[in-house]
């Protein structure tokens, strides 16, 4: 029974906590509020609100306009060639945010538009092609298994009454897909609306969001108080988007199991289109990386990758030990996470109502609260007693896991749900106690959905960068996405292309990581 | 020996089974009939534990068990469908309530086999719960629910979810399974052929009351009323003086010097009997003849009508 107050104190200390101070400095006396809206008037802070609403719903409309076509055909693929496009598209999203930055740079780089008349460096359009870049898995793949959902015998009743290819599917297809279009457009704009390492690369010093506001005024003015007010903001329109979303989502039927897909193949030249376009879009970047890291000069070679074993001047260790580190501290962060999370499903699935609705709540606010308020909340919260964390290296993993258990609980709790009430009860009726049935049915069950929740918590936990960069910078709790951005944003190519060579293995990590997930039953199908 | 009394539950104020009472004896295989809704798996439920009653007790051996956990009340359940472990094989599934019995290893595996072999499934023990079909799924759970042998097994319309010709065969199976481990059953369907096929006594069950207990001929001769004669399958009803009677299908025979004149109707077959349909001053009836007769054909029926059980219109 105490074992379930770990959870509660796990999100009062971290999450609960933390927030509230940045509340409690927001709002504490008149003053303060004076202050907070003052700072919400200079120009400076205006613009970025407006650039943050622009540059999210740009990139969400071409996300959703670009990611359709994979959608149609996706829907229509045999499984098993289904599974495996869904894998590969997916490589972008779980790749660390500072790894598409790196990517992009690269990209610009390699094809000579870093600077000249056609520059992209330090644009508006380098953040929406990033953007794009990393949300295209969430609509392709939400769109497209919903789609494969749908039954297809409607669209040709359309047909056989007389409306043509197009008009069938704007008349019939589309407004049934508007639920999982809607849903994944919801989500592409809060990770737009809430995207850190992107927009503090690609974006430079001239294009600022709320989110590289906030770090800018904490961490290179050490102003709090302001960046408080812009967390505060930051924090309701989180909310209110995730208001906006659950409306959305409320009326999204689940597509029925048995479903009459069409056999018919979309035309060859689509498909071939669709898929030179993807692998050029998703693919290019990639190698892009791939092939800088190893250039030396004019020529290849393995430099790059040597020099991460030295130190330089800008880390405070060398990139060698923050890989190191980041292993660790994803290591740790997932066990606890998958602890929390474990403890905490237990409690949304069997607990009592209110409790339920309560643990509910306070596993999924994490995940919609943005990395950069996380990580603001904790360097003004954790800073001094009770809880002077800011000394010790727990602090990171702590972060971490705080982000990683809201994935855990999401792929835990559909699991606990799953099972059949009925088996509990047969359990019963041959001897097990209500105890042992959590431990012997419950637990074995959710278990195989908390390792694709503890691989996700891993994989973020590898490339995260918004909550660390507020975090204390010393040798011991240097992170692999915290050296390559002090890489990244120093000029001088020996150190880009050390940065290079450091995404190549962060990227190889989490896609180890992903192939674990795919590959387990419970990763193979779903939004997400 | 379990017995009921006076049992009632209620489900957002409508009655799931009301005053409810009755004794289920050892090495018996009882037969709950009824249609859908009427109550008879929350009566299992409630018999499992698994349901707390608003009033009246059940006991076991004499003893109140109406607060009983289910665990620690001895009674097996089975279910119609989908309810094998996922996460374990087919052995792990059955030695499931052995191991919390705490019985020994080697003791286990010797009784999962013996069990597989009973249900016909010898070897199968590695396999995945995954990969049985409905039927194998089926057995695997009797399995499961036998191993520890209860001292009674509930079984929730066991064979309601699988096709015609295999639940044929487990229905001339289940009671055999049963009757070699010697255990007492209750067994809940909808299906009179199932019912009559299994049971050693009958309890018919509608709109949460018991209608008829009793041994199955003596409910199939003497219904009582006609909602339970209607579950029993018998449709020839008829009105002789004030009296309301039921005239079993097979009570009557073709003979000139008969007592009812009839004209055939139709010819149906049902399960592989040959029904015949007549229009008689009585009103239409329902016969299995010896004889075959066509459409049309008008001849005299010797039925004994003082052998037709007399049922309340109910």
């Amino acid at each position: 029974m105490v074992l379930f107050l770990i959870p509660v104190i796990f999100i009062s200390c971290f999450f609960a906590y933390p927030i509230a101070a940045i509340l409690w400095n927001g709002l504490q006396s008149l003053d303060h509020f004076n202050q907070l809206t003052e700072v919400l008037r200079t120009p400076r802070s205006q613009k970025a609100i407006w650039f943050t609403f622009w540059q999210a719903t740009v990139s969400t409309v071409i996300t959703v306009l670009v990611a359709l076509p994979s959608a149609a055909i996706i829907s229509r693929m045999k499984k098993r060639s289904r599974k495996w496009v869904r894998a590969v598209i997916t490589v972008p999203f779980v790749l660390p945010t500072i790894v598409v930055a790196g990517a992009f740079e690269a990209v610009f780089k390699q094809l000579g538009i870093d600077n000249g008349p056609l520059s992209l460096h330090h644009t508006s359009w380098a953040i929406i092609l990033a953007h794009v870049f990393f949300n295209y898995a969430v609509v392709a793949r939400t769109v497209g298994s919903f789609w494969s959902g749908l039954d297809y015998r409607v669209e040709e009743q359309a047909r056989l009454l007389g409306a043509n290819k197009w008009q069938a599917f704007w008349q019939v297809t589309f407004p049934a897909l508007k639920p999982a279009i809607y849903a994944s457009a919801v989500i592409t704009y809060l990770f737009s609306f809430t995207s850190f390492g992107i927009i503090l690369v690609l974006g430079g010093p001239r294009k600022a969001t709320l989110e590289t506001e906030i770090y800018r005024h904490a961490i290179t003015r050490s102003d709090f108080q302001s960046a408080s007010s812009l967390a505060l903001l930051q924090l309701i329109a989180v909310l209110l988007l995730i208001v906006v979303s659950t409306r959305l989502e409320r009326g999204k039927p689940a597509p029925k199991s048995i479903s009459y897909r069409s056999s018919e193949q979309f035309s060859l030249k689509f498909r071939l289109t669709n898929w030179t376009f993807v692998s050029m879009f998703l693919g290019g970047p990639i190698m892009t990386l791939f092939l800088r890291s190893f250039s030396v000069g004019d020529g290849y070679g393995l430099s790059h990758y040597q020099a991460l074993a030295y130190r330089v001047p800008q880390l405070p260790a060398t990139a060698l030990n923050a890989i190191l580190n980041s292993l660790i501290f994803a290591t740790v962060a997932t066990f606890i996470a998958v602890a929390v999370g474990i403890l905490a499903s237990l409690q949304i699935v069997n607990g009592k109502p209110g409790l339920r609705s309560l643990f509910d709540l306070g596993l999924t606010l994490p995940l919609g609260t943005s990395a950069v308020t996380i990580g603001f909340g904790i360097l003004i919260a954790l800073d001094e007693p009770p809880f002077d964390l800011r000394t010790s290296w727990w602090i990171v993993p702590i972060a971490h896991a705080l982000i990683g258990t809201p994935f855990v609980v999401r792929t835990m709790v559909p699991a606990l749900r799953h099972i059949n009430p009925k088996i509990r009860e047969v359990a019963a009726t041959l001897g097990a106690s209500p105890h042992q049935i959590r431990r012997v049915i419950d637990l074995p069950i959710a278990m195989r959905g908390a390792l694709v929740g503890a691989a996700f918590s891993f994989a973020v936990s590898i490339g995260e960068f918004g909550a660390t960069s507020f975090l204390p910078r010393r040798p011991e709790t240097l992170t692999a996405p915290i050296a390559m951005f002090r890489l990244l944003s120093t000029p001088g190519d020996l150190l880009r292309g050390q940065a290079m060579a450091l995404s190549v293995i962060l990227a190889l990590i989490v896609a180890t990581t992903v192939v674990v997930i795919e590959s387990t039953k419970a990763g193979s199908e779903g939004s997400f | 020996m379990w017995r009921l009394e006076q049992l009632a539950v209620q489900f957002d104020g409508k009655p799931a089974i009301e005053n409810f009472s009755a004794q289920f004896d050892k090495n018996q295989i009882t037969v709950i009939l009824g249609p859908s809704g009427s109550g008879k798996s929350t009566l299992l439920r409630v018999i499992a534990g698994l349901q707390k009653p608003d009033s009246g007790q059940f006991f076991i051996d004499d003893l109140d068990a109406t607060e009983l956990p289910s665990h620690q009340r001895d009674i097996g359940l089975m279910f119609q469908d989908h309810t094998l472990f996922p996460h374990r094989n087919v052995s792990q599934n059955v030695e499931f309530g052995l191991r919390l019995k705490k019985i020994q290893r080697q003791e286990r595996r010797r009784i999962v086999d013996e069990m597989l072999e009973l249900v016909g499934l010898e070897g199968f023990n590695a396999r995945d719960v995954s990969s049985l079909s409905g039927g194998e799924a089926q057995r695997v759970a009797l399995a499961r629910a036998l191993a520890p042998r209860p001292s009674l097994l509930l079984l929730d319309e066991p064979l309601g979810a699988l096709d015609r010709p295999l639940r044929d065969r487990l229905t001339h199976e289940l009671p055999k399974v049963l009757r070699t481990t010697k255990t007492s059953a209750i067994h809940v369907t909808h299906d009179h052929d199932e019912a009559f096929a299994i049971a050693d006594k009958l309890i018919v069950m509608d709109s949460a009351k018991a209608l008829r207990i009793g041994s199955p001929m003596d409910v199939y001769n003497d219904p009582r009323s006609e909602t339970v004669a209607k579950f029993l399958g018998l449709s020839n009803f008829v009105k002789i003086g004030d009296q309301r009677k039921v005239i079993a299908p097979q009570a009557a025979s073709v003979d000139p010097n008969g007592n009812v004149p009839a004209v055939v109707t139709d010819v149906r077959l049902s399960t592989g009997l040959q029904e015949t349909f007549f229009a008689t001053n009585l009103g239409p009836l329902k016969f299995r003849l010896n004889e075959s007769l066509s459409v049309g054909t008008s001849t005299i029926l010797r039925i004994d009508l003082d052998q037709a059980a007399t049922i309340t219109s109910s």
